[in-house]
């Protein structure tokens, strides 16, 4: 697959105040995850790649096209940003038609798709009420209503999650799912990282403006080799298993915990979990669970950020 | 299990027409307690009414055996809480010591407990030499914090915590949860805590109180709640995947592929542990990367609980 | 010796809270301290009257000395110019009644009060501040009574601080402590009829704060509303000719009432008891606005 954004030397000053300082990074269709501590410059590099401001140096495509000021452009992309700014006198209905309007579409045609789009973020009880009477969960729906409207190629979410309860939290990642799948491609940031992880496992990781890591989960955990990985078992006989593990010489540390608990640091996590297998079979120990606790974005996100 | 701390006995709360409480009645127990609930189910109102910031249309609360209905008990209730509110609530200008000493001092402390009380409470919340700056120069991690370390400043028993997490990133967020968890395990606080991220819950509480349109539509121990019934295990399996999955057939074992790459095998109570898989695994070669009895997270339990109140509430008014 | 580890993170709190109830106190003292945080506002707000009130203790304490035939410092001619100026009349009282209703003090005293009052409640409610008092054990009443004690404090380092330094000089440069002996009802009545003065913008410029949701805007219409009701007054008074118009006017209704009460010569024609019943409503609806608001601030919260 060929990459949709691609960013090289992008940085971004306001006055002095960096933005985002000096990001590299290509990055292909599909869903992606974007994630970083505050101030990392996700909010900067989102409003870059809609073309809401320009580059300070750098040069940046989206969709094979320079992005500041380009008209063509805007209707292929949806943007969802994190400012709760929104028309509070205008329905819900009326603000997202007036949004989907300036892409040129008729009044009528325009109607359609903001109610088309107000149904798929479930608004479509409230859409004929003020904007100003929603709440902040129905707000931040009635954002993202007018990003996916008009039927975009790429949707650029800024943490499109934040103030929604759980039932909409579960929705809206439905939503993203459902259009991922659908062949639009998704850039959203989060800094819920398991939710990030339980839509996409391609993330790009910035910090202090510039890119940490970017790929899938599992293949930036393994890159981190300088953290052994650590494996957690359930075991009836732990101490058994454990003096079994001890001849592995990847192996660095074994540590018990609670009576049946049993934490494993190796080295060479993919010849430990292929020689597994066997050695349960003959020992018969009675293996009830086994897990990766720092494999996740979490630990990555842990590593590499500190 | 001992006394419940917070005992609520049919409460009820109107605006107009709307309820936004309808018949609460649950015993919170001591310990941390997690209050879950969608937007407008009354999470808010309740504590409203905890605080006695509100009077309720009907029913009884009691907070560590105040009712806060009563115009003395109120501000008994306000000694034994300590209440981290969910919005940006801090007035500028003001150092971090100094807006923590005089809420401890309004609280009731002589000026030298409250002095004392208020670098304490920064110091477990890590907020260094940040106290002595304004709290306009503060990170929201920061103000996070000092909104904790003000709730703790009087020591209360219960502590009422609105969406802590709120707005923080990934670091920041652990070690809010770390606090939280910590106050509610180590330190014996009563915490009622108010969250719309599942896992954080998790992570800090033990049980559970789940609100739907003013009612409570479940309560009880994450634990059990979120317990296996053993008859399903989940599997990740690397390599020989496809041999893996015929051989597990052939032994007999249901197995189906999900989401993610994960396999679930039905165990169906035919082995105590997952020896027998790991053995089918040994024979094709393939590797087991992650293996769990499969339990339902608090989220599948939270929206389970949600859709069975709504369709009790809809069959009850049809 | 024994040892000992005392490793832990969180200590309880041994002591006890009390609950006597001068909450009010401390949040007073917490307005007032970080509304002094910033030194200009307060001496550009104190400096006029603070001058106004140098002017006139010196206008006092010449005229005693005239009276006594000797003056230190100056000689005799530049204290008859300086009393000159002053008007015929070098009565204390008339020196502290021109003081308190003098146009430049009481514009400044309003600029202070509405200054510092204007974001007292007004911030609280934008920030959701109050929040954090009300889920603790104060009642209203404490939170209203330390903003408007918060408040009035500037009002009284505006007002009342300059006119018993005035007093005090009148006390000192008489003969024979004859003023405190024969005038001690003027000492009186510029304390109450300052603090009255204080307390009525105090309470409106509250009432305003608590409406809004900024400073500034509470801040415009404190000014607003004063400058619109004498406006109208004005303009109705010069149309009608009827003096009932001019009780619409906050200033000429303290004016009237500062006549009556330093029993001096009145240029109005109207009873002291019209004024009184007027300022007395304002004060009134501005303390039940403050009620209301606060009512609802508490269940908001």
């Amino acid at each position: 697959m060929s990459a949709i954004i691609v960013a090289k030397d992008v940085g971004r000053w306001y006055g002095e105040v960096v933005g985002l300082s000096d990001l590299s990074v290509s990055i292909e269709g599909g869903v992606t995850g974007l994630v970083g501590p505050n101030g990392a410059g996700k909010s900067t590099f989102m409003k870059l790649l809609v073309g809401e401001i320009r580059p300070s140096r750098g040069a940046l495509t989206v969709l094979g096209e320079t992005p500041f000021a380009n008209l063509r452009l805007y209707r292929r992309i949806g943007f969802c940003p994190q400012q709760d700014a929104l028309y509070d006198h205008m329905r819900g209905r009326e603000f997202v038609a007036a949004l989907v309007r300036l892409y040129g579409f008729s009044a009528k045609e325009s109607n359609r798709l903001a109610i088309r789009a107000l149904e798929r973020v479930h608004l479509e009880d409230a859409m004929e009420r003020k904007v100003g009477e929603y709440s902040k969960g129905m707000r931040q729906r009635t954002r993202l209503a007018q990003a996916i409207a008009h039927g975009p190629e790429l949707l650029v979410v800024d943490e499109p999650l934040s103030g929604l309860d759980p039932v909409a939290r579960h929705e809206t990642l439905e939503l993203f799912k459902e259009l991922g799948e659908a062949g639009t491609h998704v850039l959203l940031s989060s800094h819920v990282l398991h939710e990030v992880q339980s839509l996409t496992q391609e993330i790009v990781l910035i910090h202090r403006g510039r890119l940490l890591a970017q790929g899938s989960v599992g293949d930036v955990r393994r890159l981190l080799s300088r953290h052994p990985r650590r494996v957690r078992l359930t075991v009836r006989e732990p101490r058994r298993l454990a003096e079994a593990f001890l001849r592995f010489d990847h192996v660095g540390a074994i540590r018990f915990h609670d009576d049946d608990g049993l934490d494993v640091e190796t080295r060479d996590v993919e010849t430990f979990f292929k020689d597994l297998p066997a050695l349960a079979t003959e020992l018969g120990v009675g293996i009830k669970s086994l897990e990766s606790p720092d494999a996740d974005l979490e630990a990555i996100f842990d590593y590499l950020v500190g | 299990m001992t006394d419940p701390i917070i005992t609520l006995r049919g409460l009820e709360k109107h605006f107009g027409d709307v309820r936004a409480l309808d018949g609460v009645t649950a015993d919170i127990p001591r310990g941390a307690v997690g209050l879950l609930g969608p937007n407008g189910s009354g999470k808010t109102t309740l504590i409203k009414l905890l605080l006695g910031l509100l009077k309720p249309t009907g029913g009884e609360a009691l907070v560590a055996g105040f009712n806060p209905r009563k115009r003395a008990d109120r501000l008994a209730v306000r000694r034994v809480v300590g209440y981290m509110p969910e919005g940006d609530c801090l007035m500028p200008g003001m150092t971090g010591v100094d807006l923590v000493a005089t809420l401890g001092r309004i609280t009731g402390m002589s000026k030298q407990d409250a002095m004392t009380r208020a670098h304490e409470a920064l110091n477990y919340v890590e907020l260094e030499e940040a106290r002595y700056r304004g709290l306009d120069e503060y990170s929201t991690g920061m103000k996070q914090r000092l909104k904790l370390a003000q709730a703790l400043v009087h020591d209360p028993d219960i502590l009422l915590l609105d969406e802590p997490t709120n707005g923080l990133d990934p670091k920041g967020r652990r070690h809010m949860l770390e606090l939280v968890h910590d106050l509610g395990h180590a330190q014996g606080k009563n915490i009622l805590l108010c969250s719309h991220l599942l896992p954080d819950v998790e992570k800090t509480c033990d049980r559970i109180v789940v609100l739907n349109r003013g009612q409570v539509a479940a309560e009880g121990a994450i634990e059990e709640m979120t317990r296996s019934d053993g008859l399903l295990l989940s599997a990740r399996v690397e390599g020989e995947t496809e041999r893996f999955t015929a051989a597990l057939r052939e032994a007999g074992y249901g197995c189906e592929s999900g989401e993610l790459g994960t396999l679930t095998i039905q165990l169906d109570g035919r082995a105590e542990d997952a020896d027998p898989i790991f053995a089918i695994a040994a024979r094709v070669g393939a590797s087991v990367t992650a293996l769990a009895p499969v339990r339902s997270t608090l989220e599948q339990v939270f929206l389970q609980a949600v859709n069975e109140h709504e369709q009790a509430g809809k069959t009850a008014s049809a | 010796m024994k040892a000992t580890t005392h490793t832990e993170i969180y200590r309880p709190f041994e002591g006890t809270l009390s609950t006597r109830s001068f909450r009010f106190l401390t949040i007073a003292w917490s307005g007032i301290r970080l509304a002094s945080k910033k030194k200009l506002p307060l001496l550009v707000m104190l400096g006029p009257p603070a001058m106004a009130a140098i002017i006139f203790s010196f206008i006092v304490y010449a005229s005693y000395a005239l009276q006594k035939g000797e003056v230190p410092g100056i000689d005799a001619g530049q204290a008859q110019m300086v009393l000159a100026l002053a008007g015929k009349n070098t009565e204390v009282a008339e020196q502290i009644v021109s003081f308190l209703t003098f146009p430049l003090v009481r514009g400044f005293v309003l600029l202070t009060v509405a200054w510092f009052g204007a974001g007292m409640i007004a911030e609280d409610r934008r920030l959701g501040a109050h929040l954090l008092y009300f889920s603790r054990p104060i009642t209203r009443l404490d939170y209203l009574l330390g903003k408007f004690l918060a408040t009035a404090w500037f009002g009284c380092l505006a007002l009342l601080v300059p006119a018993i330094a005035i007093n005090t000089i009148a006390a000192f440069s008489s003969p024979d402590w004859s003023y405190v002996k024969d005038q001690w009802d003027v000492i009186l009545k510029t304390v109450a009829f300052s603090a009255a003065w204080i307390a009525i913008i105090t309470a409106l410029v509250l009432a305003v704060s608590s409406l809004v949701e900024r400073k500034t805007l509470a801040l415009a219409a404190v000014f607003g509303l004063v400058f619109l009701t004498e406006a109208v007054s004005n303009v109705l008074f010069q149309l009608t000719h009827e003096s009932r118009y001019r009780l619409l006017s906050l200033f000429r209704n303290t004016d009237r009432l500062a006549d009556w009460a330093f029993a001096r010569k009145t240029s109005y024609d109207w009873a002291p008891e019209a004024s009184l019943c007027a300022v007395s409503m304002l004060f009134a609806s501005t303390l039940f606005v403050l009620w209301w608001r606060l009512r609802r601030m508490e269940e908001v919260a």
